[in-house]
């Protein structure tokens, strides 16, 4: 029909990394962005938490680890700078949903939402704010060394004695303690968190989606058990100094 | 008043073809210029909105809802037909036409009707093309069932929502025309006047509903697509804002209003539960496909439907019509319904209901399958009632559904006021004296994907009338009307709210003019509506301003407008000495059934309003049937 | 069929015009039967209101049967009540006692801005939909309906999400008031269908770009949406979204 009114088409092919940029910044895409770091930092702390685990195999195989750790540059850069990037885009990208989310709802209603939805995925904002609270503090702990229990001087490698520093920390109930919050805390935001990243990917099954939220659950809490195990065992001298 | 139906020459098969190829065309080019004014988003009202602009006409649309997809089509549950005879039982655009005709009573226009049925197949493709989920069968092919007066199952449906499905794909196009620019929607703004300017219509006054704005609007043509008048008997299953103001206002500037008093009860909607009832729903008719209705056999029976033995059940529609069943056509499972409670063996609160039973469907095929069936329906009917009707039948009584009156068209969908179109269930349209079920659907996107934008220009073709914008002083009149008629409802200040008016008139209207209408009753009402009317512009008490979003004033201008118009639907039930399909004179029936005078009725009755205080008067549009040969109308 | 009244208070959300401020206000009703609709209470307190001489509560309904999407309050901060599958007008009485003090509140998001009392303004949807939400097709030249089979449960699937009504419940339930489960859901209905497989990943680009010019909130998978929706439409249809929206980047 040659009179048909023709639709608007936008102009085709934006550069893409401007298009890619552009959908970082929107809402889903925003939300995209939270899951590729997410799934990045959940990988950073399972292998973290491997490496913690070594603990319960005594002071020589845990700092062997820690030195290993330490003497392997090209790794500890390579995941230093995943962090470096990870962390706060999953950072500033949540603070600016949250603020878009704020927006968008200006006036609250009188009677509070009593809309069903998980506590924890109502409070992912303020898990994550704990969370980085606890992370900053065990940056300060036994990479910056700033605070906390130190031995009085490093060994003769001149590495610092990551098991007495552990165990002389957590023999303090309160930084134990601390630390066990942290981790729960932590488990709340990945319960709702690598829940969450599925359907941000678009990932959905018919048949798997339903065990999803108790598998988040069940990875998210044993993360937690597994981390909260140290302190515990230090406290109760199951690791021993 | 001119009521030539222009129908072409030639046989029944071939008019529409010849008249598409007579039409005058309207230039490409040209198409641009002309502005169409479009009031109705419903399947009529979006579907000629979209296509005429996909053509190219200049098109604006106004709607009350505060979006389009809100018009009453989309309560729609059971199904749309068409001709396509997918199931090979032997249904064609012929029978489709024939059972159409038949079922209304022999009180359509036969030629009107066989082009619906042509283009009833077209219009399942363009739904499909559009998207709309209709229902499937496992191999993919679409699925279709029976629906009430038909023996062929040709009827296309989307879960129980078909309304709302085909809807979203004619509300899609057209925003996907708002989205091109080619289309203005207006919402939230109800249509209060038309505007003539000598002798041709050419646009209208609306409220702006959210500022209380009167405004005008200039065009070439106005196409009404405003719905049906059901409400005017205040409970009904039609949506609480529908209403005749659009058309009616259209005939007090002399469209003439064609059979005002053809109005359809459905049998299955859910019986009224109390005096504050603000609607009444409906059940679909689908369900008569499995469901069995049925009364005690004795008159005050009070036992719960499980004590009454098998043999003390009357299943009242088989018996009396063993080839349809309880498929019959409305009217008649309706005037049924209504037979057995006056006998006394009405069901429920105040013996005004029926069961509709599924114990014997669930016996033969299942649980499951009568819930894939009818599962929203039931739950739909639990929520209402608060029972199970898997366990305890339903209980449903008959109510105001469908009008079948509307304003007078001609074969070229244009009233007698030239540059007036009306589409859809505003139209006085194609169902005669009654509508047969999935009809409705069809006919709104008939008219507007696959007539009016045909023949629409015959008119704009050859109309000719200069060029005028809305500062006419005619458009200046009109609004100023518009105007004082909110201030005079505004300022009576009296007791009594536009509701309790309104249910009063209903009442009035559904006891002596609803599913039996008799000499005696009908003049009575002609002494109670306008002493009822007389009170309303006395003491009704509309509380606000003009200014602002004001609900009341919305339902005080409806209300006054139903006031004026239940009087003509009453004339014309009284002047319709005979019974026809859901028009039902108590004088005129044999053993039950309505007795037609084709002598002396075979004709369209089409009333000419002559002013405030005058009596209205009724001029006739013959019927001539050439291919579909009057005989009994007879379901047995 | 027994009929208990009931005397309740309720809370409501009163403001006379877009740019008035509001408040909540307290009223008394009497006289509640069990079997009349919500609205049909709302309506009951109207006739109380106007024959004290006050105005009425204007708040938008239309079909009553929990089709057309018009009706939309928060009752007691739940959107439609908080019954599984039913919409404010087919919320029944009988799921209230004597007594209640019920609190009544319009759908809050900016992108819904109140218009008068519970009467918002909707019309992002609409945009929403103008900016992708169709097949391209024009009216005629459509090929026969049973061309092309579609499987049932693709076509089952493309219903499942059709159901939506488009209320808003879902933006209003939802704590960042986001408009995924609309959105997708009109997306997932053209997507499952070979007729809107042609404009998929520019139908979900130019919807997600209006769903944010609008200013509703992200998505953070609470669910809410899908616990108050009327039409029951599952997050299923999110994911797809996102989905969809990440592959559209690539092409
Ligand atoms: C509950 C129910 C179920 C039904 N089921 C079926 C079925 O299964 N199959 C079938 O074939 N038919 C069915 N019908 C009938 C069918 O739905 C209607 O006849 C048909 O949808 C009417 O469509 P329409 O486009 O003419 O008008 P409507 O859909 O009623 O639209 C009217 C439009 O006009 C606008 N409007 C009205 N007045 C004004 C005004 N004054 N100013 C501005 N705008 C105005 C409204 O905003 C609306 O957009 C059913 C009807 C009901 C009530
Ligand atoms: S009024 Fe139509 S859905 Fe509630």
């Amino acid at each position: 029909m040659a009179e048909a009114s023709e639709l608007r088409r936008e102009a085709a092919s934006e550069p893409l990394f401007g298009s890619l940029a552009t959908f970082a910044m929107s809402s889903v895409g925003s939300k995209v962005v939270m899951a590729v770091t997410g799934i990045g930092l959940w990988l950073f702390i399972t292998a973290h938490l491997a490496g913690n685990l070594t603990a319960f195999l005594g002071r020589e195989i845990f700092n062997g680890y820690a030195a290993a750790l330490h003497h392997n540059q090209p790794l500890l850069w390579g995941m230093r700078l995943a962090l470096l990037i990870g962390f706060p885009l999953h950072i500033l990208t949540a603070a600016r949903t949250v603020a878009l989310n704020r927006a968008a709802r200006p006036v609250e209603y009188a009677w509070a939402n009593k809309s069903p939805a998980r506590a924890a995925a109502k409070t992912m904002m303020l898990s994550g704010a704990v969370v980085l609270a606890f992370l900053l503090y065990h940056l300060a702990h036994f990479t910056w060394r700033v605070t906390g229990p130190m031995p009085a001087a490093p060994l003769p490698s001149g590495d610092w004695d990551a098991y007495s520093m552990l165990v002389m920390g957590f023999q303090r109930p309160l930084i134990a303690g601390f630390y066990v919050l942290g981790q729960v805390l932590l488990a709340a935001h990945l319960s709702h968190g690598l829940y969450s990243m599925f359907q941000h990917l678009g990932l959905w099954g018919r048949r798997w989606t339903p065990w999803l939220q108790s598998a988040a659950l069940v990875v998210g809490y044993g993360l937690c058990i597994a981390f909260a195990s140290i302190p515990l065992a230090v406290l109760l001298g199951i690791i021993k100094p | 008043m001119n009521l030539d139906a222009k129908i072409p020459e030639g046989p029944i098969e071939q008019k529409w073809s010849k008249h598409k190829l007579a039409l005058p065309l309207v230039n490409p080019a040209n198409k641009r210029k002309h502005k169409v004014i479009i009031v109705g988003t419903g399947l009529a009202g979006a579907s000629a909105a979209a296509t005429l602009s996909e053509l190219g006409y200049q098109v604006e649309v106004f709607c009350f809802q505060d979006s389009p997809r809100r018009a009453h089509s989309i309560a729609a549950q059971g199904g749309i037909n068409a001709a396509k005879n997918y199931q090979n039982d032997g249904d064609s655009v012929r029978r489709l036409a024939y059972d159409t005709v038949k079922g209304g009573d022999y009180r359509s226009r036969e030629a009107n009707v066989y082009r619906l049925a042509e283009v009833s197949a077209n219009i399942i493709d363009q739904c499909v093309a559009q998207g709309v989920p209709f229902a499937r069968e496992y191999g993919g092919h679409l699925a279709n069932r029976s629906f009430g007066g038909a023996q062929v199952s040709r009827t296309f449906y989307a879960r129980g929502q078909t309304g709302q499905q085909l809807l979203l794909g004619a509300y899609q196009a057209l925003e996907k025309q708002v989205n091109a620019g080619a289309v203005k929607m207006h919402s939230r703004h109800e249509m209060l006047e038309l505007v003539v300017v000598d002798g041709h219509a050419r646009g209208i006054v609306t409220r702006d509903l959210v500022t209380g704005k009167l405004e005008a609007w200039a065009g070439d043509t106005v196409v009404l697509a405003t719905g049906g008048y059901g409400n005017v008997f205040y409970l009904s299953t039609n949506a609480k804002g529908s209403n005749v103001t659009a058309t009616w206002r259209a005939a007090k500037k002399g469209a003439g209003f064609a059979n005002p008093c053809y109005t359809q009860i459905h049998p299955t909607c859910i019986p009224q539960a109390g005096d504050y009832q603000s609607k009444l729903t409906l059940m679909s008719e689908s369900l008569r496909n499995d469901g069995r209705v049925w009364v005690p056999k004795k008159a005050g029976d009070a036992r719960k439907p499980a004590q009454i033995p098998e043999e003390e059940r009357d299943y009242y529609l088989e018996r009396k019509y063993p080839s349809f069943g309880n498929l019959a056509p409305r009217d008649i499972s309706s005037r049924a319904a209504k037979q057995v409670c006056d006998e006394g063996r009405g069901v429920g609160p105040g013996g005004r209901g029926v069961y509709l039973d599924f114990a014997d469907a669930i016996k033969r095929v299942g649980k499951q399958v009568i819930s894939e069936r009818y599962g929203n329906l039931f739950d739909m009917y639990a929520t209402i009632t608060g029972d199970d009707p898997y366990t305890v039948p339903m209980r449903i009584y008959p109510a105001v559904h469908y009008t079948m009156g509307g304003l007078w068209v001609d074969y070229n969908l244009m009233s007698n006021l030239p540059g007036l179109h009306v589409i859809g269930e505003a139209n006085f349209s194609d169902h005669g004296a009654n509508r047969l079920g999935a009809s409705a659907l069809m006919q709104g996107l008939a008219d507007g994907y696959f007539v009016l934008p045909y023949t629409i220009s015959a008119y704009l073709a050859t109309a000719k009338q200069p060029k005028l914008t809305s500062d006419h002083p005619e458009f200046k009149k009109a609004v100023d009307d518009a105007r004082a008629r909110m201030t005079k409802l505004l300022n009576v200040k009296g007791k009594r709210t536009v509701d309790s008016f309104h249910r009063e008139l209903g009442v009035l209207l559904w006891n002596k003019c609803g599913m039996g209408r008799t000499e005696k009753g009908l003049k009575e009402l002609l002494i109670e509506i306008p002493r009822l009317r007389e009170e309303f512009w006395r003491n009704v008490n509309v509380p606000g301003s003009a200014e602002s979003l004001n609900q009341a004033l919305e339902k005080a201008g409806r209300v006054a407008d139903f006031f004026e118009f239940a009087e003509v639907l009453v004339l014309d039930a009284l002047d319709r000495d005979e019974s026809c399909g859901g028009h039902f004179r108590e004088e005129h029936e044999d053993q039950g059934e309505a007795k037609r005078d084709d002598e002396k009725f075979q004709h369209v009755s089409v009333w000419e309003w002559k002013g405030e205080g005058q009596a209205p008067v009724r001029h006739k549009e013959p019927l001539v049937f050439e291919s579909f040969k009057p005989s009994i109308r007879s379901y047995k | 069929m027994s009929d208990k009244k009931m005397k309740l208070k309720l809370h409501v959300y009163r403001q006379a015009s877009k740019d008035a401020a509001g408040a909540m206000k307290e009223y008394v009703v009497e006289d509640v039967s069990e079997h009349m609709s919500f609205l049909e209470m709302m309506d009951h307190l109207n006739e109380q209101l106007m024959n004290k001489g006050e105005e009425p509560i204007a708040f938008d309904h239309d079909c009553r049967e929990g089709i057309c999407g018009m009706c939309s309050m928060v009752i007691n901060g739940i959107p439609h009540g908080g019954h599984r599958g039913v919409t404010a007008c087919q919320l029944h009485m009988r799921h209230f006692k004597d007594g209640d003090e019920i609190f009544v509140e319009p759908w809050r998001a900016r992108a819904f801005p109140v218009l008068r009392d519970l009467v918002v303004d909707r019309q992002a949807f609409d945009r929403i939909v103008a900016a992708g939400g169709y097949v391209s097709i024009n009216t005629g030249g459509a090929p026969d309906a049973n061309a092309l089979p579609i499987s049932k449960k693709e076509a089952d699937l493309s219903m499942d999400a059709a159901a939506c009504i488009g209320c808003g419940a879902c933006v209003a339930a939802c704590k960042n008031a986001s408009a995924m489960l609309f959105v997708a859901a009109k997306a997932s209905h053209l997507n499952h269908l070979p007729q809107g497989e042609p404009e998929r990943y520019e139908r979900v680009k130019k919807m997600a770009a209006q769903m944010d010019a609008e200013g509703f909130g992200t998505c953070s998978n609470y669910s809410s949406c899908e616990a108050v929706c009327p039409k029951e439409i599952s997050v299923r249809v999110i994911a797809e979204f996102n989905r969809d929206l990440l592959k559209a980047q690539a092409k």
